[in-house]
């Protein structure tokens, strides 16, 4: 092919447009009818499946509460949440590492929308690819425990910048594990010298109020 | 990790961008280092995918951006050569707010003359 031929097409565009502009379209659905939505990004097994278990309990008869929950294959988290609200709809990512706004897109259908107060999206066990990927969520709160180690926030900074709150679980396991607690608080503020964090276990009961209180204190904005 | 799926919607916005009649001899794309992606998976991606006619062939050049953030408190700029330390230089606060460094941008696309396709030509499907 000679050189002359060659046209050089100058274009601006979002290769991830068709993900936002369906995260638009989710915020504006979720707007439309009032419903707050938290997107849960934290490492497999941190514990996001047991928390909502305890936020759906301490939730229950105060505000209809919708989740939607990530996998790659299994239906496991949403049959463990079924046992507290009937509008739980697992998404299956098959070998995607992370959920995308399409994928949320459909799983409204999967609820009733116009009965919940609060949707919270239980994002695939991963604190990277997540962060890249907006839901057309309200917030995003990123989740460590104790048991991964004090290096977390150093090692995923990304998940510390995207986050509007910070949650460290199984604190009930500090005097067994390894954890240095200032090196984590250092290297976090660090990264965000503002971000909230609130320490909670799912043994103890540990944070679990002011968690539910954070979620509250959306919903009033 | 998740340089399939971007490779993906890439390979579709070139073609939708490709002037009739044409295939793309090389696309640039712009990545924000705050996207974990990473350039040679994306050009194993891009291989994998690029293999239509269209873009069969076609050089990928991945432009990495650096981040740049504001200051929150004192609205100072700075580029952190760190993404695990990004207090302020000039006033010591972490309160950044990302202006550049989020983002996949598809910027330039070269594209020649298809041999015998002088005539307009509805765009290939990917994959
Ligand atoms: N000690 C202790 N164990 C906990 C706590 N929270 C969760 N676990 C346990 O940690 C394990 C994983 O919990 P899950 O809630 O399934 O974690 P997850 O983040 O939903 O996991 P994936 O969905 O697979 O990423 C389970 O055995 C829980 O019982 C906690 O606060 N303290
Ligand atoms: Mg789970
Ligand atoms: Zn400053």
């Amino acid at each position: 092919m000679s050189e002359q031929n060659v046209m050089e097409i100058q274009v601006v565009e979002n290769v991830k447009k068709i993900n936002d502009e369906v995260a638009d379209l989710n915020r504006a659905s979720l707007n439309r009818h009032g419903v707050l939505c938290v997107n849960l990004m934290g490492s497999p097994g941190c514990g996001k499946t047991t928390l909502l278990e305890d936020t759906l309990k301490k939730l229950s008869g105060a505000m209809t509460v919708g989740v939607l929950t990530g996998d790659l294959a299994t239906t496991r988290d949403a049959r463990r949440l079924a046992h507290y609200t009937d509008q739980v709809a697992q998404i299956n990512t098959g070998r995607a590492c992370h959920l995308e706004a399409n994928q949320i897109r459909k799983g409204f259908d999967l609820l009733d929308l116009a009965a919940l107060d609060l949707l919270i999206i239980e994002n695939v066990g991963n604190l990277i690819c997540p962060v890249s990927w907006d839901l057309g969520q309200h917030a995003r709160v990123g989740m460590f425990s104790v048991t991964e180690g004090d290096d977390k926030p150093a090692k995923h900074p990304y998940i510390v910048l995207a986050s509007d709150l910070v949650l460290l679980n199984k604190v009930d396991l500090l005097p067994y594990v390894t954890f240095d607690s200032d090196r984590f608080y250092a290297d976090l503020r660090s990264i965000r010298d503002d971000l909230e964090v609130i320490q909670t276990s799912a043994i103890s009961g540990e944070g679990l109020d002011k968690w539910v209180s954070w979620i509250r204190s959306l919903r009033d904005i | 990790m998740h340089e399939m799926s971007i490779i993906q919607s890439l390979a579709d916005s070139v073609i939708e961008h490709l002037p009739t009649g044409t295939r793309a001899e090389k696309v640039v794309v712009e990545v924000g280092s705050l996207e974990h992606l990473d350039a040679d998976v994306m050009q194993f991606a891009w291989a994998g995918v690029a293999r239509g006619p269209l873009l069969r062939d076609a050089e990928l050049v991945v432009e990495t951006i650096d981040v740049l953030v504001g200051c929150g408190i004192c609205k100072r700029e700075y580029s952190p050569a760190n993404p695990t330390y990004l207090v302020c230089p000039n006033c010591q606060h972490a309160r950044p707010e990302v202006i550049r460094g989020w983002g996949v941008m598809l910027r330039t696309i070269e594209a020649s003359p298809r041999a015998g396709h002088g005539v307009a030509e509805t765009s290939e499907a990917v994959g």
